[in-house]
């Protein structure tokens, strides 16, 4: 993938992160979206026309929404011959999207889109059983009331249980784990212990802070005017700056009065050192660079290269360990070279267990099949903003947003190389090699 | 099909002389096609004396004519039917017998359409109004298309005169009264859907499937639904004199009586329901000679060709041109620049809202949702709509996104030296040809402009409050203003349906120049010792919607003091400080917004005289005395004065733009015709006499000018 047609990132905004059921609940998956995309458009000072197509991550769309890129694209203003594309890879739909146009740009299909992702877990939706569903189509297919009568009767108590998305979409069908498990069992293998997981959260926790207070987080963000929920037909709007997961003055001490909250007696996993359930989308605008010069657009950075590996999905936290295991392998690079990394914080245990991999000759040896460990990762070198446990992970857009973050974290401290890496459940890694312009 | 036809065949318009405007064809099925099609150079049909001659020759042609086997009466193509009779052949009547003549022609041929020995079918795409729905009345069946542009409805009320060709009489046939009525009585033009759910059209169809379905309808194979005929019911007079007089109570509530029209229609639409419809029709022509003689309906008339005239501003060398803003900027999100903000969204134009404090973008975005939810609850409008309409107003708090505006309009505060410098600042980013507006109501174009790179892009856009409401927009044009940018902000504010009427730069432009006088005048009474009261029930007698002292307090006594100030260092002494304004203000009274003003308002919103008025005015207490004779014309005539010195001016272009701004931005009755027409209605001697005693009483604000001393020794006219 180096060479003649790396795509360039000239630039991208996000929402603020909002935790699920505040300032931006009332805001659907495409509406979020939909803000970013234009903004994205705006800033570069173009009409839309000059896209090819606009490629999303989103995991959980909401049921009047299929295809929420495509809704985004068109209410963003953009003309609607410009098709769109809602990706999926859980997690690491932000980053799917991102590279489905790299390799769209590759095979010379296009030269600009607009990728990121956009996610709203408020809206997650409450599903009926099959059961209930099934009950209401043979109701509808009958002829007579005794019939219609005599098929509702079919239905039970457990008919009316809702199925919560949220719950299922984290939990894996495969392996039958609800995601915060997976995070104790890497705990328990590479023996991680709580106090080990809270101090990571805490810095977490506090480098957000000091990222917001300084202005830095302030950058990437187009502040939101979001109604009010549940003021009828005429809400009040309310402007949102900030990310609001950032827990301001967080201590070890308050985050070890958490209790565990998916193994209750002996876990080590809370809710303090986990990510978020949050509201948020992003989008970047990604093209050629021959492209770029032609509308006047200056990179703000490259895709150098990418690479996806598959593992357990009982271990799926470690799936960074192997994606830039392979990332490396095919660009020639070694962890070394990374002046700023960025791992996404789905659980502070994850992270630390694969800080952990990274660095194990064994796990080089018996897992990637290699004789040397890929390298210690320095933590002043590790998300400088926080992550995802300050600032929450809305599934879909977080490959973007940690891109976004790590290009501009890259410009900052001039910093030629890049790694954006993060877990997928299921059992998966995403890697990223982002070159400074 | 030999016999009958010295037709045509389908789709070529027929070659004989009499069917310039009338065209007939016979489909294959035998389905006579009538259609209309417009005078040369129109592009809407409208019934005039030469479409009426082809129709009577068409009918003569068909009439008797066996072998059809139906006919369909239909527009020239998708989005034309017939768009009423024209309103210069109304205009011009002044004999009542003339009048009525006309309309017995008209009804006449009508009622031979209605007589066809064969089934009869309007197929309607497009405006089919006043006379155009009077004539889809008199056939069998209605067929109304969903093309955008189909309205029904009988919109004469609106013009001071009565349906005169049928309509009366034959919609409370079809609907029976207490149905019929409303449509006859608010003038209404319906779109397709709504005309449908009232049955004013029978069915609503694809309009691309108009012409096939009317065919199927002529001969009897579209199943339309049958009505059951509410005329039992009306053939009781009890039944129909209740009818009638309820809705000649709430026409009186409403119109305050200034309006015959509406309700001579009541009367001949429930008297001609008591017999044959010969006898009906008889009434009604009659009271459409009465009310089309009238003087209401004259200055009516006047207005709708003053409004139509209006349009003249948005053309450059005669050329109609639209204003090419598909993306806007509103800096400044105050009453003004969020009604303009949610106006231009609703009308497809994207609108990057700035404004330095974020809550008053949000009260835009609130105000916004506000009234496109009631829009789509009242099914004006999609909810998609809706949706896109709210996309269109997008926050930009920073500024960004003017590199690809093609209008910046600027409602900041009223300080030259902001305007000054947001334009500096924004004139570097926009592209080219992008206008720069201000909504400034008293500072003048030209210091705004003054300085500016391109300052020919500059123009004044003053729009009144509440902006969703007031329907005049005053197009300033500076000294340096091209013609173009003025012809594309008119252009803008014909497309987000306000009437632009083009001023020339300078204080209080004219709708606050011609206001000024009067509010003023009222202040001079209220220090004289009359009471607010009675001074806002003569104003309200008059015809006024508000009296002026009211009008104050909903402005804003703020608003309102900074335009008097304007207008007092622009033209002392005729205009002086505001003096009982500045007393209120400076006790934190600023009107209806502040809960005090002249008046205090309750929290239901109710206005009540304050009783420590005169104390906080420094007036002496009052009692309740004689009400002084001809308020109302004292209230008025310093403004008339004023006005005829616009004209002198040439602020305006024409004596009769100064009568539109009068009805639109002003509020003066429109029945009286405007304030001028109104004020020279006897004569510009009888006026000069009545200014030259006020003058003497009350000093210099009543000097007549120039002009009316011309105009009262005849040497000028009003053009």
């Amino acid at each position: 993938m180096s060479g003649a047609q790396r795509a360039a990132i000239f630039g991208g905004v996000r929402t603020p992160f909002c935790r699920a059921g505040t300032d931006l609940s009332s805001l659907s998956a495409s509406d979020l979206a939909t803000l970013v995309v234009r903004e994205t458009l705006v800033r570069a000072g173009l009409d839309g026309s000059e896209v090819d197509e606009v490629i999303l991550g989103c995991v959980g769309p909401d049921a009047g929404e299929a295809n929420p890129a495509r809704v985004a694209a068109v209410r963003a203003g953009l003309p609607v011959g410009v098709p769109a594309a809602t990706v999926g890879r859980n997690c690491a739909s932000g980053f799917e999207a991102i590279t489905a146009a790299s390799d769209r740009l590759a095979a010379g299909r296009g030269s600009l889109y607009v990728v990121g992702g956009t996610e709203s877990m408020s809206n997650y939706p409450l599903s009926y059983p099959r059961e209930f569903g099934r009950v209401l189509a043979a109701a509808q297919r009958a002829r007579g009331l005794p019939a219609k009568v005599a098929a509702f009767a079919r239905l039970r108590p457990r008919s009316f249980k809702p199925r919560v998305a949220i719950l299922e979409g984290l939990t894996d069908p495969t392996c039958g784990l609800i995601m915060g498990k997976t995070a104790e069992l890497l705990a328990r293998e590479f023996r991680i212990s709580r106090e080990e997981q809270d101090r990571f959260a805490c810095e977490s926790q506090n480098r957000a802070e000091r990222a917001r207070e300084e202005g830095r987080l302030g950058e990437e963000i187009l502040p939101v005017f979001a109604p009010e929920e549940g003021t009828n037909g005429s809400p009040r709007y309310r402007e949102v700056r900030a990310d609001n997961g950032i827990r301001p003055g967080q201590t070890v001490e308050a985050l070890a009065r958490l209790r565990p909250y998916f193994e209750t007696r002996h876990g080590t996993v809370t809710v303090g050192n986990s990510s978020q359930i949050t509201d948020g989308a992003c989008a970047l605008l990604l093209g050629s660079e021959e492209r770029g010069r032609a509308l006047g657009l200056a990179p703000l950075g490259y895709l150098r290269g990418s690479a996806y590996a598959g593992c357990e999905p009982a271990r799926m936290g470690l799936g960074p360990v192997y994606a830039t295991a392979r990332v490396l392998d095919r660009e020639g690079l070694a962890l070394s070279d990374f002046e700023r990394i960025e791992i996404n914080e789905a659980f502070a245990a994850q992270v630390l267990a694969c800080l952990r991999a990274f660095a194990s000759e064994r796990f080089a040896r018996e897992e990637l099949g290699r004789p040397r460990p890929l390298g210690e990762i320095d933590p002043a070198r590790l998300n400088g903003n926080g992550g995802a446990v300050a600032l929450g992970h809305p599934v879909g857009s977080s490959g973007a947003r940690l891109v976004l973050t790590l290009l501009r974290e890259m410009r900052r401290s001039g910093s030629r190389l890049g790694l954006a890496t993060l877990c997928v459940g299921g059992g998966q890694g995403g890697a990223l090699v982002l070159e400074a312009a | 099909m030999s016999e009958t036809l010295a037709l045509d065949p389908p789709g070529t318009p027929s070659a004989t002389p009499s069917a310039e405007r009338v065209a007939l064809e016979t489909s294959p099925r035998e389905v006579l096609f009538v259609r209309f099609l417009p005078a040369p150079g129109e592009r809407v049909v409208k019934i005039d004396l030469a479409f009426a001659g082809a129709l009577e020759a068409a009918l003569e042609r068909i009439e008797g004519k066996t072998s059809a086997r139906g006919f369909v009466f239909t527009g020239p193509g998708p989005g034309m039917f017939l768009a009423g009779a024209d309103i210069a052949l109304i205009r011009d009547l002044r004999d009542p017998a003339e009048a009525e003549k006309l309309a017995a022609r008209g009804q006449r041929l009508f009622e031979r359409i209605a007589r066809l020995p064969r089934p009869t079918v309007a197929a309607i795409s497009g405006p089919c109004l006043g006379g155009g729905y009077e004539l889809a009345l008199a056939c069998r069946w209605r067929l109304a298309s969903d093309h955008p542009k189909t309205k029904v409805g009988l919109p004469e009320v609106r013009l001071g005169i009565v349906p005169g060709f049928g309509g009366t009489q034959r919609l409370p046939r079809l609907l029976g009264l207490a149905r019929a009525l409303p449509p006859i009585l608010t003038g209404s033009a319906y779109p397709a859907r709504a005309a449908w759910r009232l049955g004013l059209v029978d069915d609503l169809v694809p309009d691309e499937r108009l012409a096939e379905l009317a065919e199927k309808a002529a001969l009897g194979e579209l199943p339309l639904p049958r009505r059951r005929a509410p005329r039992l019911l009306d053939r009781l007079s009890p039944v129909r004199f209740f009818v009638a007089e309820t809705a000649k109570r709430r026409t009186l509530r409403e119109t305050r009586g200034r309006y015959p029209a509406p309700l001579r229609a009541i009367e001949v639409a429930s008297r001609g329901l008591g017999g044959g419809i010969a006898r009906g029709l008889a009434l009604e022509a009659k009271a459409l000679a009465e009310t089309a003689t009238g003087p209401v309906a004259k200055n009516l008339l006047q207005l709708y060709f003053l409004r139509e005239g209006a349009k003249r501003f948005a053309a450059l060398d005669g050329q109609p041109l639209e204003s090419q803003v598909k993306r806007a900027a509103v800096i400044g999100c105050g009453a003004m620049g969020a009604g303009i903000a949610l106006l231009l969204a609703e009308r497809g134009v994207s609108v990057r809202l700035q404004d330095a404090d974020a809550g008053a973008i949000a009260r835009t975005l609130e105000r916004a949702r506000r009234r496109f939810g009631e829009k789509v609850a009242r099914r004006r409008m999609e909810r998609h709509e809706a949706v896109a309409a709210m996309d269109r107003l997008q926050p930009a708090g920073d500024g960004s996104g003017l590199e690809r505006c093609d209008l910046v309009l600027e409602a900041i505060v009223e300080s030259l030296e902001a305007k000054r410098s947001l334009f500096a600042k924004v004139a570097s980013r926009v592209p080219p040809g992008a206008l720069l507006a201000t909504n400034t109501s008293s500072l003048e174009v030209a210091a705004i402009a003054k300085g500016l790179p391109r300052p020919e892009r500059v123009v004044g856009l003053h729009f009144f409050n509440p902006v969703e409401k007031m329907p005049l927009v005053e197009v300033v044009r500076g000294p340096e203003t091209s013609p173009e940018s003025a012809a594309r902000a008119a252009a803008l504010a014909l497309e987000i349906e306000k009437t632009p009427l083009a001023v020339r730069d300078g204080a209080g432009f004219l709708v606050n120049r011609i206001l000024a006088p009067y509010l003023q005048e009222a202040s001079k009474l209220l220090v004289e010792g009359v009471l607010e009261r009675d001074i806002d029930e003569a104003a309200v007698r008059f015809g006024l919607p508000v009296g002026p002292i009211a009008l104050l307090d909903d402005v804003g006594l703020d608003v309102a003091a900074a335009a008097a100030r304007t207008l007092a260092a622009a033209f002392p002494p005729r205009f002086e400080p505001p003096r009982l304004l500045e007393r209120l203000l400076a006790s934190q009274r600023l009107g209806r917004k502040s809960g005090t003003g002249f008046y205090r308002y309750g929290r239901n919103g109710r206005r009540v005289v304050d009783p420590d008025l005169p104390r906080v005015l420094g007036l002496p207490a009052r009692s309740p005395g004689p009400v002084p004779q001809a308020l109302a014309e004292r209230l008025l005539l310093a403004s008339v004065l004023e006005a005829l010195r616009c004209v002198e001016e040439g602020i305006v272009e024409r004596a009769g733009d100064v009568d539109l701004a009068s009805v639109l931005g002003f509020g003066f009755p429109p029945d009286r015709g405007g304030i001028l027409r109104s004020a020279m209605a006897d004569g510009a001697e009888s006026l000069l006499r009545r200014a030259s005693e006020l003058r003497a009483r009350h000093g210099v604000r009543f000097e007549p000018c120039r002009l009316l001393l011309d105009l009262a020794s005849s040497k000028a006219t009003l053009a």
